[in-house]
């Protein structure tokens, strides 16, 4: 993947994170990898190009973004029972821009449903492992974004 | 004049958003229905009085395409405004959409004057 690709992922990443959820996303300082026990959401993308668009926090954040989009504070009770549903909005949002952004308004994409799961330390040394994981901070937390984007029919690369 | 208004997400968190962005933008609702999916709401579309639909693309079950495929086949829903509210950017299916009967698209993420706007061009702004 090119790195015009994942700055502007990136950056995609942090509008949305700002508007959506009123959080501000500063790229990490380094030295940060994903750990098991970060709540990872993925999702899938077919068309001109298929791929996927994938984001791991620590549920602590994830009830932030919640607590942002919700406009509650982040022990609240909705927090905590919309932490998974707000990361899947987020992953949703960001991969629909990020694809507009790569590649225009012409071409037709077919986003799948967002999943989540608890990254298994397996998951997580396979995220440490690829070169397409962007870190962020907020506010001091650790934020992972995985993208996927595979080669065009008939060969090439991103 | 307040409205009754479906929205029909599979996000539980978009949903609350939009009923939030709905009350911020100043849009008078009289019921708010709620449905995670397209079959959910033509359920609720089959049980209630609705002004106004506001409904994702992609959702499980039945998408939004879907629904309003169902709802303009049926002669008692089909004159329902829809409002897509999605993260699609491809003109080329937001066309296709209009085509299909689809009255205005809203892209996420969105504020309330947003939305207030598309409704009011849908419903033709007699209220707020």
């Amino acid at each position: 993947m090119d790195e015009n690709t994942r700055t502007t992922a990136g950056q995609v990443l942090q509008e949305v994170m700002e508007r959506q959820a009123f959080l501000f996303v500063d790229p990490a300082e380094g030295g940060e990898s994903p750990q098991a026990g970060l709540i990872a959401t993925s999702l899938r993308f077919a068309g001109p190009r298929a791929g996927g668009v994938a984001l791991a926090a620590p549920m602590e954040l994830a009830r932030e973004i919640a607590a942002g989009i919700l406009g509650c504070e982040p022990d609240d009770e909705a927090a905590e029972e919309q932490a998974g549903d707000a990361c899947k909005e987020i992953v949703n949002i960001a991969c629909g821009q990020a694809l507009t952004t790569w590649f225009g308004t012409a071409p037709i994409f077919d986003l799948g449903i967002p999943e989540s799961r608890v990254m298994s330390p397996d998951d997580a040394a396979d995220w440490a492992a690829s070169p397409d994981v962007l870190a962020f901070s907020v506010d001091g937390r650790p934020l992972f974004m995985r993208i996927e984007l595979n080669p065009p029919p008939g060969g090439g690369a991103a | 004049m307040a409205y009754n208004i479906l929205v029909v997400d599979d996000s539980g968190t978009m949903r609350a958003v939009i009923a939030k962005a709905l009350a911020l933008g100043g849009v008078e609702v009289g019921n708010l229905f709620q449905a995670a999916n397209g079959l959910l709401g033509m359920e609720v579309l089959r049980r209630e009085w609705v002004d106004l639909v506001l409904a994702d693309i992609n959702m499980p079950v039945m998408n939004g395409p879907g629904m309003v495929g169902e709802m303009k086949a049926d002669p008692a829903l089909a004159a329902i405004p829809v409002i897509i509210v999605s993260t699609e950017g491809s003109e080329t299916r937001l066309q296709a959409l209009k085509d299909q009967g689809v009255k205005a698209f809203l892209r996420k993420p969105f504020q309330p004057e947003e939305l207030k706007k598309a409704v009011d061009t849908v419903l033709g702004g007699s209220h707020g």
